[in-house]
């Protein structure tokens, strides 16, 4: 990785988002943390992010919302998103539409270690 | 045959005639028979005067003597008819009497019936066996015998003053004690055998009357139970409403009426589709097909009635036989048990998932302090550390179990069906469990058989829960040795998975009790083990959210065996993901 990549980590927990924080960063992550939706929207139209962490269940606009808004974003299709929830059945809605679903509790080492190992999105065409 | 039937009517009236003619109306049964005898006897003599009368005034009388003679019987005959009528009428108000006036003015009419010679020994003699005769059978029986005396006394005097004097008839006097003994032992026996037939009347009208008396106290104590019944049946909280096989609805109390809020009487006589209909069941098919369901009884089936949460029982009624002769359904209302249910549940759902974030953030911290995110820590402090992780491992599982149980229990987890890979089953499967075994020394085996289909239909995410479950089970039970798991089918519609141990095994009595909430087998084993004993709970309910069933196979010292059977073919119609269908996953 020539250059460092960055991730945004969408969630509203202080604790989940500094052990996502030092997962991300010990995985080579540049990281920015937001703790709710309207902020994670402001972001996401400045940034271009390498992952997304997405908490579901955030103020203000959902996380299947902010999803969505990524997936239909042209200028974001190479961001990897990171599904985070305790909730199983949105978990299982999210599978297919983000990269990755981690059910909490997630830990540090796991976050860790599967971030490492996402690439950016090869663009297509 | 309309001649016939003219001749009958005219028989039974005259019958009607006679009878009203001959009767005298006495209770005591002997004393009518005999009035009615003397009544008879009066009857036939009034009969045989009349005819007697026209034969006298018919036959010539040529010579003076036989103008007398005729004139004589004459005199006698006619006399017989205001006799007979006095006679008739003292036999309406008393039989003794009758009798006897009957009996003394034969006798005396035999005096003066004929000369006495020809009383004596001649052509009147047998006159005298009138008065014996009738004795017996209108006064007593041994009256002829008094009568008979009286008649040889009469004989003898008659053939006393017979001019001239002559031998009264031997033959006659012997003839007259014969007859006088054979209408004794006639009358006699007749008078036994009636009594008899009086007692046999009498025992019968005894038992009929204790017959009618039992069968009124039946009738009454009936009556109560039946007033008891209704009374039971209106004073109790719940709804009953009882159909006969015919599916109409033939009772029901005021408690159904106020719970369903439809008048007793709109509820009888109304078919069951009806009332099915309005009790405002959300779920109708449900309720028909329970009602219908001919064999079962169904208990807790809850009906959703207007605002009201209703739990309903049925169950068929049959009679001595086995038929079934209806149905009958207990209603209670469990609005307010099915409110706090509600409750309990979203407040489970809330405080786990409350609980869980903390306890992540505790873990992630634990594991973040171990592996020196913070700085760099003694080996010591790193064993505390993975305690720390190990202890909120355990809690986050048994809130999860929580959780997963709130869940089952509001009807909240669905089983999402799609293909799935029991190899990858196994797997990973193998992944999360084998650090625990091989910690404990024991031997992770898993099998797949070779005939098991490579690709099932299933929710692979809750099957994994289920093998981790029971495998995690299974090792914490199994001192040493190994834990088994064997994913194969099980005939052309099934495939079963089989998570064998060779643990302490589970004795008989407790391996009811396994698969409840908050149980385990043991009670010591829950300080031994930990766990809140809802693992198997849940792997139960699960089981059973897939249509399938678990059973266990144990024995005290040689292992356990939990056998899950589910069909292979999942039925996919009724679980769908709550939000669309997942794309194409990238590569």
């Amino acid at each position: 990785m020539t250059q460092e990549a960055f991730a945004l980590i969408v969630e509203d927990d202080e604790d989940l988002a500094e052990i996502f924080n030092q997962a991300l960063t010990a995985a080579n992550y540049a990281t920015e943390i937001v703790r709710d939706g309207q902020a994670a929207q402001q972001r996401l139209a400045e940034v271009v992010p390498a992952v997304v962490t997405l908490d579901m269940h955030i103020p203000h606009i959902s996380g299947d919302q902010i999803l969505k808004q990524i997936r239909a974003d042209e200028r974001l299709k190479k961001t990897r998103v990171i599904v985070t929830t305790a909730d199983e059945l949105m978990a299982e809605a999210t599978r297919g539409v983000a990269d990755l679903v981690l059910i909490k509790p997630i830990t540090y080492s796991q976050l860790r270690d599967l971030s490492a190992r996402l690439r950016p999105r090869e663009t297509s065409g | 045959m309309f001649r016939t039937a003219r001749l009958a009517e005219n028989g039974r009236t005259m019958n009607r005639f006679f009878d009203r003619i001959l009767n005298v109306a006495v209770d005591d049964p002997r004393e009518f028979r005999r009035r009615r005898l003397i009544n008879i006897t009066l009857l036939g003599i009034v009969a045989c005067a009349a005819i007697g009368l026209v034969y006298v005034r018919l036959a010539p009388a040529l010579t003076a003597e036989d103008q007398h003679a005729k004139m004589m019987l004459t005199r006698a005959i006619v006399s017989l008819f205001p006799t007979m009528t006095i006679i008739y009428f003292v036999n309406r108000r008393s039989g003794n009497w009758a009798a006897f006036l009957f009996l003394a003015i034969s006798t005396l009419f035999v005096y003066w019936l004929d000369a006495p010679q020809e009383l004596a020994n001649g052509r009147s003699t047998f006159v005298f066996t009138i008065p014996i005769a009738a004795s017996s059978l209108i006064l007593f029986p041994s009256a002829s015998f008094i009568f008979a005396a009286i008649s040889a006394a009469y004989m003898f005097w008659a053939a006393s003053v017979a001019t001239p004097p002559v031998q009264p008839s031997f033959f006659a006097l012997i003839g007259f004690f014969m007859l006088a003994l054979i209408t004794w032992l006639a009358t006699r026996s007749l008078e036994q055998v009636l009594r008899e037939l009086q007692t046999l009347n009498l025992n019968l009208d005894h038992l009929a009357e204790e017959k009618t008396q039992e069968l009124a106290q039946t009738l009454v104590r009936a009556a109560a139970a039946a007033g008891r019944n209704q009374a039971i049946l209106d004073s109790i909280a719940d709804g009953v409403i009882v159909f006969d096989s015919q599916n109409n609805a033939i009772l029901a109390n005021p408690a159904l009426s106020r719970l369903i809020n439809i008048p007793v009487n709109d509820l009888i006589n109304h078919s069951m589709a009806d009332f099915i209909s309005r009790i405002g069941s959300d779920d109708k098919r449900t309720m028909q097909s329970v009602f219908e369901e001919r064999e079962k009884t169904l208990t807790g089936i809850r009906v959703q009635s207007e605002n009201k949460t209703l739990s309903a029982s049925i169950a068929r009624v049959t009679d001595a036989e086995r038929k079934s002769i209806g149905s009958v359904a207990v209603f209670r209302d469990v609005t307010r048990e099915a409110e706090l249910e509600k409750m309990k549940d979203t407040f489970v759902g809330v405080v786990s998932h409350e609980l869980r974030t903390p306890l992540n953030a505790v873990l992630g911290y634990a594991e973040m302090l171990k592996e020196g995110v913070y700085g760099a820590i003694n080996e010591k402090q790193s064993a505390i550390a993975e305690r720390m992780m190990n202890s909120t491992k355990r809690l986050l599982t048994i809130v999860g179990e929580l959780l997963d149980q709130a869940q089952i229990q509001s009807g909240k987890l669905k089983i999402i069906v799609e293909p799935c890979r029991p190899v990858e089953l196994l797997d990973s499967l193998h992944g999360v469990m084998e650090q625990l075994a091989t910690k404990k020394g024991l031997d992770l085996q898993t099998d797949l058989a070779s005939d098991m289909p490579q690709v099932i239909m299933g929710d692979s995410h809750r099957l994994h829960q289920v093998l981790i479950n029971l495998v995690g089970n299974a090792i914490k039970f199994t001192d040493k040795g190994f834990v088994n798991v064997r994913i194969q089918p099980e005939d052309a519609q099934r495939w079963q998975i089989r998570v064998s141990d060779s643990g302490g095994g589970i004795a008989a009595e407790a391996q009811e009790l396994v698969f409840e909430s908050f149980r385990q087998a043991d009670a010591s084993a829950v300080r031994e083990h930990g766990g809140v004993g809802l693992g198997l709970s849940i792997v139960k309910q699960l089981v059973e959210l897939m249509k399938g069933s678990i059973r266990l196979e144990s024995e005290i010292g040689k292992g356990s065996a939990f056998i899950v059977s589910l069909p292979l073919v999942a039925d996919i119609t009724q679980t769908q993901p709550k939000i669309a269908p997942p794309q194409k996953e990238n590569a």
